[in-house]
């Protein structure tokens, strides 16, 4: 831990390789979370609407329902899952795959702190990139719940839109991307440090990539709890 | 040159290095060699140091290596060239990038100062308009051959080869050792390898040394090593009948 947060080498590099992984994390991962968020989105609003079966709760209710469930829970939690899988498997087997064929050793061997040049750089961008992603979802999930509540019928758009409006509490989008920041963390750190003590093969390389993943799940649910208990409760 | 004083290595209560003593000359070509399991990459892992010694010590031109910090040990390392059994050449690099990658990090060289640096090294090894390629894209030769014009990128003192002939053909087996030894007299290396290649040894030993169980069991020249009359030594050494009809010429 202490020689992941040493000075780097050359900070130019470091910047390179920041911007690298954005990119690979940030525009990599928009198309996987885009269906996951209409499709989830839409899931809830029809699903809100045949659990209404009070006359007298008004069809805004959905709208409500919808916006905070999408907001608070379902893409800084259930999103940052899937990022769990995608990314992590993808940091987990990089650095894994370095470690088997020797490519870490050639990195120490030049006098690199091979731990902070292969982890920083990837910790650095999931915590600046997975946010944007995160707002990606919020508004493409409720974007769904329109689209599908209007044209099933559960919802009509003015119901809806009035919904998204009603009793809104920007602090739950405050909330939402503190949690996404610490999953990145959980995400990349856990990932990398599965990678970075591979040994082995090929079949190391799977095994850590798999713990990497299950690992990261549990810690963003456990997490998702103290976050909730400390900041909503 | 590179001096090993008394070093031992072990892992949980396996000694792997036993007491091992040896001199490594400039401008020479050095060989480890052993069977496998025998220590010879524990060795030369303990000289680069990836691992570290638990007794003794390896000195770097009267500079004692071992006694340093991670931090301490960087100047040093700066001098060190290696070429690894697999080349270990970074995948999301291209070929040019990949040699250049130690000039990038540590020289203040421009772009096309170090873009003219990594195409001279790979000039010198023979491969020509490779730059554009990823590691995936080449052969085990071209990649070993990526590997030494990496590590020689830097104008090394010091250049470890770690079984730089598994997996290649005897042809192409041929043109790596010479590679090495040209480029050991040309930059006036102190070159070791660690081989099991008897061909290599023949070819291009210079002073040789024998590991055996963890210990150091022979040291001498390509000559003396054919007139040898040590047991272990010539089990390994004429374990075939190739070499084993050399002997008898």
């Amino acid at each position: 831990m202490k020689s992941l947060f040493t000075k780097p080498e050359k900070f130019k590099v470091y910047l390179k390789q920041i911007f690298r992984e954005m990119e690979d994390m940030g525009f990599g991962s928009v198309g996987i979370v885009v269906i996951n968020s209409v499709f989830m989105g839409a899931v809830i609003t029809i699903q809100s609407a045949y659990n209404i079966v009070n006359p007298l709760v008004p069809l805004t209710a959905i709208g409500i329902v919808a916006r905070d469930s999408i907001i608070i829970e379902f893409s800084p939690t259930v999103i940052m899952m899937v990022l769990a899988g995608k990314i992590g498997s993808s940091v987990s087997s990089e650095i894994g795959t370095m470690r088997v064929t020797e490519q870490i050793d050639a990195l120490e061997i030049m006098g690199i702190n091979a731990a902070s040049y292969l982890v920083i750089p990837k910790m650095v961008a999931s915590v600046f990139i997975l946010p944007f992603i995160v707002v990606i979802s919020m508004f493409m999930g409720i974007l769904g719940g329109w689209v599908a509540g209007d044209l099933s019928g559960a919802c009509p758009s003015a119901d809806y839109l009035k919904g998204l409006q009603d009793s809104f509490n920007s602090f739950n989008i405050t909330f939402a991307l503190i949690k996404t920041v610490i999953f990145a963390f959980i995400i990349t750190s856990v990932s990398s440090y599965q990678g970075y003590y591979t040994q082995g093969g090929a079949l190391e390389v799977g095994r850590a990539s798999t713990k990497a993943v299950v690992y990261s799940n549990i810690l963003i649910l456990v997490f998702d709890y103290i976050c909730t208990q400390l900041l909503l409760a | 040159m590179i001096q090993v004083q008394n070093i031992s290595k072990n892992f949980n209560d396996k000694k792997v290095l036993d007491d091992v003593s040896c001199t490594f000359e400039p401008g020479k070509v050095n060989l480890i060699i052993g069977g496998s399991g025998s220590g010879k990459t524990v060795l030369m892992k303990c000289l680069v140091g990836l691992y570290e010694v638990d007794t003794g010590k390896v000195v770097y031109n009267d500079r004692n290596f071992s006694a340093l910090s991670h931090k301490e040990r960087k100047p040093i390392q700066q001098e060190i060239g290696m070429v690894f059994q697999g080349g270990a050449l970074f995948d999301s690099l291209n070929v040019e990038k990949n040699v250049m990658f130690p000039l990038t990090m540590f020289s203040q060289m421009t772009l096309p100062e170090r873009r003219e640096r990594a195409n001279t090294c790979l000039n010198r090894v023979n491969l020509v308009n490779v730059g554009h390629l990823f590691p995936s894209e080449l052969s085990g030769g071209m990649k070993k051959r990526v590997a030494i014009a990496r590590a020689i990128v830097n104008n090394p003192k010091y250049l470890f080869c770690d079984e730089p002939n598994s997996g290649l053909d005897p042809k192409t087996s041929l043109v790596i050792d010479k590679l090495i030894q040209e480029i050991t007299e040309e930059y006036k290396t102190t070159t070791i390898i660690n081989t099991h290649d008897m061909n290599s040894v023949t070819e291009i030993g210079e002073k040789i040394i024998f590991i055996y169980k963890g210990k150091k069991w022979w040291e001498g020249n390509a000559d003396e090593l054919m007139k040898n009359d040590n047991t272990e030594l010539n089990e390994f050494v004429f374990a075939s009948k190739m070499m084993q009809s050399l002997k008898k010429v």
